[in-house]
């Protein structure tokens, strides 16, 4: 006779779920007591220097002395997709304020939340209007021809179309965690690539207008559905009733569930030219009748990615090196996830200096 | 001790821990009922509802964030109990057939078969029915007064003039769409008779017409999703199987309940990422929505057509002119660069925002009928 392979005694199952229950009724009576600037996040010192539209230029406010400043400010360019406020979760996890730290000068896009009236906003729109007059203000405010550039995730692969068009204004570029060969896999194939290579995006916006930012987390979601619908809040309470690491988790939940809709038109372009036609790394993205050139990108070019990324697989951000026509061009990988790049001690520690010694350098 | 009796000791278990959530909460709340007896499936909804009305009082004005990560952690404890609930019925079915001499493997094969004709039986049920043409009206209609329910709260809180003026009965144009419907039914669904309507009705008969087929396209997608969906799921339940038996015959038996429930997770995103990995899944997940967008769009077909009968600007007309207005704004903006350029300035004009965006939560979805929100 084999021993049975789940040996909980009933006495053990009912102290360990009264534990339980004391520690999620702990943790839930915490929670409770919480006010909004306790889960706040993106609260790094900044002032708002333009704005159009939904769209608001933040400039960060310096830390170190006016002559310590980097003489070449940094425009930060996010993705449509959740929130900038990732890159600055809290004070102890904030590449903002690494960068700051370190003497940058540092602007951030933020987009906003799209309404339906903004439906037809389109890449052009995003690319050549919006990110070429944010790039216009802090060149003028500062009387220089051109400044640096840091694009993340999706808008790294924006950051890319607009350097391509305008490299006469972009000194160094940046690009963290970018796809830019959307059919590149690697070992273990991107799921978002492959379903998002099925999708019908023109019938999407046709029905739906803007695509909902929860259908998009849901589909984030449904990467690994047990570990970030159930065990992720298991975990969690064990926890629970520590308020510090309480409040780590309840500021990442709070940026992921802040997911603006992404305008359709936008979102219909980049699903059929990147994900389904890869036509940034074939040469064949055009914007406004302007057709994108990666090897236009001839500046300085550093390459950040995640070596366990499952959105954005590191062969799609590797990619970029044979296309550029960049000749000072850097690969500085980290051994952590996507979302690792923003919360993990080591990304936290080394991903500002290498970043902002990279630009000085430059 | 016998298999069968191992089994009947989870069977413990799963109460024990029931009993003891519900003591915990009933310890904690006051509202709380009286911990039950009885132990069952249902009790863990019981439980799961108590709690979250308990936290309801508790959290009034709680921060968002906070409340509904209170509610997960109520969801991960039903789930980790519903997942505990899972293994002891695999092992309450297996035991006498291993107390009979019957190897695991084959227990658990037959166990994981019934298994998953009982997760396909379901879904195939439904659309099963839904191929019985009444029944299939009648979800129909159960669908669209959900859509047109606000319409109707709307309409009733209107004076009545104004909705006797659009019904011309003092009673709502809604109801008498419904008649319409039921009227369309019987032209389309309920009668032999293959005559082509008239005006109004046949305009509307053919929009009800092609969102109807819509819809069943969207419950054979649904359909199609969900028997994937179950053969990812039996793949779990296999695969938790399969490492507790490894670890009985290494010595290494599950010992709590926490550890019970990750292997259940563990498992599952390993099974569902198996099946998320395949193109028959792109396929059936591109094809649902795909037939969700499509019934979408008819269904705003008939909406809109309702709209226009009351006098109620159409969704279709508003992205009209919200194009318009998008275009005009382009052109602008356009012409005030080039302006910019003529006197030798790039950028434009520095205008600080109003309220800092970041600091503002996000904005209510607007419920529209071509949102999911």
């Amino acid at each position: 006779m084999q021993t049975m392979p789940i040996q909980i005694t009933p006495e053990r199952a009912a102290r360990e779920a009264a534990e339980l229950n004391e520690k999620m009724i702990g943790g839930i009576r915490t929670l409770s007591e919480l006010k909004h600037e306790d889960v706040a996040v993106g609260t790094a010192p900044k002032e708002a220097v333009y704005h159009e539209d939904k769209l608001t230029l933040y400039r960060h406010t310096p830390v170190v002395p006016e002559s310590e400043l980097h003489p070449v400010p940094m425009l930060i360019v996010y993705a449509l997709v959740n929130r900038p406020a990732v890159a600055d979760l809290q004070e102890d996890r904030s590449m903002i304020r690494s960068l700051v730290k370190q003497g940058m000068d540092v602007y951030l896009i933020d987009w906003g939340y799209p309404s339906r009236a903004d439906r037809w906003l389109t890449l052009d729109d995003y690319i050549n209007g919006y990110i070429d007059n944010c790039v216009d203000v802090i060149r003028e405010k500062h009387g220089l021809d051109k400044i640096n550039l840091l694009g993340i995730c999706q808008g790294g692969t924006m950051s890319l179309c607009y350097t391509s068009l305008h490299p006469e204004k972009v000194k160094n570029l940046t690009v963290m965690v970018a796809p830019v060969d959307f059919h590149a896999s690697g070992k273990v194939p991107g799921l978002i690539s492959l379903w998002g290579g099925n999708l019908d995006p023109e019938l999407m916006v046709a029905a739906l207008g803007n695509i909902p930012g929860d259908l998009m987390n849901f589909g984030f979601l449904m990467l690994q559905p047990f570990q970030l619908m159930i065990q992720k809040y298991a975990d969690i309470i064990d926890v629970a009733e520590d308020k510090a690491k309480l409040l780590n988790f309840l500021r990442m939940e709070e940026w992921i569930f802040d997911s603006p809709d992404l305008a359709g038109e936008a979102y219909k372009e980049f699903v059929k030219n990147f994900f389904q036609e890869n036509k940034l790394i074939k040469g064949e993205m055009e914007l406004d009748g302007q057709r994108v050139d990666l090897k236009n990108i001839t500046m300085p070019v550093l390459n950040v990615f995640a070596e366990k990324d499952h959105l954005v697989p590191p062969p799609s951000s590797q990619a970029l090196q044979q296309y550029v026509g960049a000749k000072d061009y850097t690969e500085a990988p980290f051994p952590v996830g996507h979302i690792g790049m923003y919360v993990s001690g080591k990304a936290q520690r080394d991903l500002g200096p290498t970043i902002a010694s990279w630009y000085k350098a430059r | 001790m016998t298999w069968t009796e191992q089994a009947n000791n989870l069977m413990n278990v799963w109460s024990e821990a029931q009993k003891s959530m519900w003591q915990g909460w009933y310890d904690a709340m006051q509202n709380a009922s009286t911990p039950p007896t009885l132990m069952n499936p249902a009790v863990l909804e019981q439980w799961r509802t108590m709690a979250n009305q308990s936290m309801g009082m508790w959290q009034s004005s709680a921060e968002p964030i906070a409340k509904t990560v209170s509610n997960q952690f109520v969801a991960s404890q039903a789930a980790m109990m519903r997942l505990l609930e899972y293994t002891t019925r695999a092992w309450n079915a297996m035991a006498p057939k291993m107390d009979a001499g019957q190897d695991w493997q084959t227990a658990m094969n037959e166990y994981m078969e019934q298994f998953r004709k009982q997760m396909l039986s379901n879904p195939q049920s439904i659309f099963e029915t839904t191929q019985e043409t009444t029944q299939l009206w009648q979800m129909y209609m159960q669908q669209m007064q959900q859509v047109s329910q606000p319409w109707v709260e709307v309409l009733q809180q209107m004076p009545v003039a104004m909705s006797g003026m659009m019904s011309g009965s003092g009673s709502s144009s809604l109801i008498e769409m419904s008649k319409l419907y039921q009227n369309a039914y019987a032209r389309t669904f309920g009668s032999l008779t293959t005559s082509p309507g008239f005006g109004i009705t046949r305009e509307l008969e053919e929009k009800v017409d092609r969102a109807t087929s819509a819809w069943q396209r969207m419950q054979q997608g649904a359909n199609n999703y969900q028997v994937l969906m179950a053969d990812a799921w039996s793949g779990v339940f296999e695969q938790v199987m399969e490492t507790l038996v490894k670890r009985a015959e290494q010595g290494q038996p599950i010992e709590s309940l926490r550890d019970l429930a990750r292997l259940w997770t563990d498992s599952a995103d390993r099974s569902f990422d198996r099946v998320f990995r395949t193109e028959e899944y792109a396929n059936v997940q591109a094809e649902f929505v795909t037939a969700t967008m499509e019934y979408r769009l008819a269904e705003q077909a008939v909406v809109e057509y309702m709209m226009q009968l009351t006098y109620i600007p159409t969704r279709s007309e508003m992205d009209e002119a919200h194009r318009n207005i998008y275009a005009l704004r382009k052109e602008v903006k356009a012409l005030k660069k080039a302006l910019r350029q003529m006197n030798g300035k790039s950028a434009p004009a520095a205008k600080p925002a109003p309220a800092p965006a970041a600091a503002a939560p996000k904005p209510a979805p607007a419920k529209e009928p071509g949102s999911t929100s």
